[in-house]
């Protein structure tokens, strides 16, 4: 299932701050993770995710690093930053509220 | 080009299949973001390909969920310009601001240049209304113009021949000899007054045309762009004879028969020295009551030199009057005396302040300058805004742009959205305009004494010394507001110099009654004089003394000290510089700069022409002497 533009606008942040709020991830592992862990629900291709962690990373809520893989590959590792970690907690706890209302709502299986 | 900013060698050199690296390549170059920029964005798309193809998915699959390339090479480009620096954000908004503020400029410009203005109404019309109701035998310049070309007065001479002198080398040699004309500063005793006499003994029949001429009830002074054809055989071609009111600036329309009717006032006042002279008393009063009928024939013109003029003249009568009155009022017969008390009539200022002309003027520069839209509003425009900077040169036809170089033109019509901003539309104008005018006609009743210290000219003042906003924004209105501080100093000095002669007629009148001066001046009333005239400086009566046995009238003036009836002014043949300095201070004229010391000492009211002086070296610092006789 795809979800809608506005509604993911709003959740996929908040995903991948989520994801990286575990610890560092480069990009095709944050890609794999989103379509795993979320059954494909929140899965986003390139175009989607690399703009939208330039978008973090010039809010200050992500940090980036340059490494090489061990076959001496290029590779660039996101983290959350302090800032992040705040926006995380604060984000995650209005989802939760959301996600409360539509339940009070009755919308079964939320 | 160095390997870390070479993103198409970064893509390549991955050994990615080619249509990943194709793929890459587009989104990349898409993005339009530095070179740098490019680099990073190409090295993480292709790790992300790379770690796919490790992790074992098919190539098809990646590209297939990279997504759309357009879009992502659009979000990609806005994220990571997000990431720029504050500095380079900053001066992106000030780039998007000034090409804002230039097309706004350019808009402006536009708005402007395409208006044009509207000149609807004939304003030389409405000026020449009062003028055409006049019948032709009732006018007066049409007499006073046959005189003057009749005494040889001409286009190129303003003057009669005959008293255009020569004018010898001084007795050391310092001087060439030279011509002046010497009709006007030339009085009995004077080394040229008898060719000032003989002059007019021999034109006495033009003389008394001219004084006849005073009796008409109005002027007649068509006001027009072009000179008639009558007027041209003493005004010479001046004019502009292709102007209409339709092309033509009312500012440029001359008033070429003031110059000349000074020249007449010059010729009455003579005469009536000549009269006197003779002992001819009653045609000096007549010569005197012609100067005043002339200065009323003047003064309903409505023009603000027509005003100035006209109040010279008043006062040059008086001042003759008075030189007559104080060299032996004896020749005067007490009917006389009485006769001259009356014909000598009130100046009112209602009259002088009545600018009615210069409001028409004003309202037909508006009408050249702004467009119309029918409500009395509208917005500056080329054309308009060419005629004020010429300086109104290209007031009439063939101001186009004729005698402008396209650099000039360039410059005016660059600077014209800015002026259309600044400068006050056609409305806005014209209102502060007539509150100015109106603050300033208001102000002519006020006596001198009350007058407050904001007047319309004060705002000007200070309006034009500033650099603020109104001084562009009203430009226009402060700069065409008629001279209306020095209508009131004329009026001023007039009014005193018309009370002085009644308190002389009237001091005279008692003497002969009682053989003596009065002790005080309430004695002359009402018998001598309706009413007793206030020291316009301080609302107060008027001082009066007798001085070595003569009476003396006189106001505190400015710095409203009894100085004992003493004037500390030199040049006191100079009625002018005699009043100036006390009424300018009175109208709070500081920018003048006006010392403490030029306002010591009083305003004699009188005896006019020779008052009492303050003698400043036999006096303190501060000026002041031992008055030598009490009242």
């Amino acid at each position: 299932m795809r979800i809608e533009r506005e509604l993911m606008r709003g959740a996929g942040p908040l995903a991948v701050l989520t994801l990286l709020g575990r610890g560092e991830m480069y990009g095709y592992e944050l890609v794999q993770a989103l379509s795993k862990r979320t059954d494909g629900v929140l899965a986003m291709g390139q175009s989607t995710l690399y703009p939208m962690l330039y978008n973090l990373e010039a809010k200050g809520l992500i940090a980036s690093r340059h490494d090489t893989t061990s076959n001496g590959r290029a590779r660039k590792y996101y983290r959350l930053t302090a800032r992040g970690k705040k926006r995380l907690a604060h984000d995650t706890e209005q989802w939760r509220a959301v996600n409360l209302a539509l339940s009070q709502l009755g919308l079964a299986g939320v | 080009m160095t390997g870390r900013l070479d993103w198409r060698n970064v893509i390549y050199k991955a050994g990615l299949p080619d249509a990943a690296a194709q793929l890459i390549v587009r989104v990349v170059r898409k993005t339009r973001l530095w070179r740098i920029e490019k680099a990073d964005v190409a090295g993480e798309l292709v790790a992300h390909f790379a770690d796919g193809l490790e992790a074992g998915t098919p190539i098809d699959e990646l590209i297939e969920t990279f997504g759309d390339a357009r879009q992502a090479a659009r979000l990609i480009r806005r994220g990571k310009r997000r990431q720029r620096s504050l500095m380079w954000k900053a001066s992106c908004w000030m780039r998007r601001a000034v090409v804002a503020l230039i097309l706004l400029y350019i808009g402006l410009g536009v708005y402007f240049l395409v208006g044009s203005p509207s000149v609807n109404t004939n304003y030389l019309a409405q000026l020449n209304e009062p003028v055409q109701v006049v019948p032709e035998a009732e006018r007066a310049w049409p007499e006073y113009r046959a005189v003057l070309l009749e005494l040889g007065f001409s286009p190129e001479r303003n003057y009669a021949p005959q008293l255009h002198v020569v004018h010898e080398p001084d007795e050391d040699g310092n001087t060439t000899s030279w011509r002046s004309d010497i009709l006007g500063v030339t009085y009995p005793g004077d080394e040229h007054w008898p060719i000032v006499a003989g002059f007019l003994d021999e034109h006495a029949g033009s003389i008394d045309r001219l004084r006849r001429a005073t009796d008409l009830p109005a002027m007649g002074y068509v006001y027009s762009y072009q000179i008639t054809p009558a007027d041209a055989q003493l005004l010479g071609d001046v004019g502009t004879p292709d102007a209409t009111w339709e092309n033509g600036s009312m500012l440029v329309v001359l008033l070429p028969h003031t110059s000349r009717l000074h020249k007449v006032a010059y010729l009455i006042e003579a005469d009536a020295h000549r009269a006197m002279e003779e002992g001819d008393v009653d045609r000096a009063i007549r010569d005197i009551v012609a100067l005043d009928n002339l200065s009323r024939q003047l003064a309903d013109g409505p023009t603000l030199v027509e005003k100035l003029m006209a109040l010279a003249i008043h006062n040059r009568s008086y001042h003759a009057l008075a030189s007559m009155l104080e060299r032996d009022a004896e020749v005067f017969s007490t009917a006389q005396l009485m006769y001259l008390a009356h014909a000598l009539g009130p100046l009112d200022p209602a009259v002088y302040g009545d600018m009615s002309g210069e409001r028409i003027f004003f309202q037909d520069t508006l009408q050249r300058i702004y467009t119309d839209d029918g409500n009395g509003d509208g917005r500056m425009t080329y054309k308009g805004w060419k005629l004020l900077v010429s300086g109104f040169d290209y007031a009439v036809i063939g101001e186009s742009g004729d005698g402008y170089s396209p650099t000039e033109n360039l410059k005016e019509l660059a600077v014209l959205p800015g002026v259309g901003v600044v400068m006050a539309s056609r409305k806005q104008m014209s209102d502060e305009y007539d509150r100015l005018m109106n603050m300033t006609h208001a102000s002519m009743h006020v006596p001198l004494h009350e007058m407050p210290h904001s007047g319309a000219e004060q705002i000007i003042i200070d309006r034009m010394e500033s650099f603020s906003v109104d001084r562009f924004r009203y430009g226009m209105a402060s700069i065409l507001m008629p001279a209306m501080n020095v209508v009131r100093h004329l009026i001023e000095r007039a009014q005193a110099a018309r009370e002085g002669v009644l308190f002389g007629i009237a001091l005279e009148l008692y003497r002969r009654e009682h053989s003596r001066y009065p002790e005080t001046l309430d004695a002359l009333t009402p018998k001598y004089l309706p009413e007793l005239p206030i020291d316009r400086m301080t609302g107060e009566p008027l001082k009066y003394r007798l001085i070595d046995g003569r009476p003396v009238i006189y106001s505190v003036g400015t710095d409203t000290d009894d100085d004992g009836g003493r004037t500390r002014y030199r040049y006191l043949d100079d009625p002018v510089y005699h009043a100036r300095p006390y009424v300018r201070a009175m109208s709070n004229w500081t920018h003048l700069g006006d010392t403490d010391e030029q306002h010591n000492g009083d305003w004699v009211i009188w005896p006019m022409k020779n008052p009492p002086r303050l003698n400043v070296e036999a006096g303190g610092e501060d000026g002041s002497v031992e008055v030598s006789a009490e009242p």
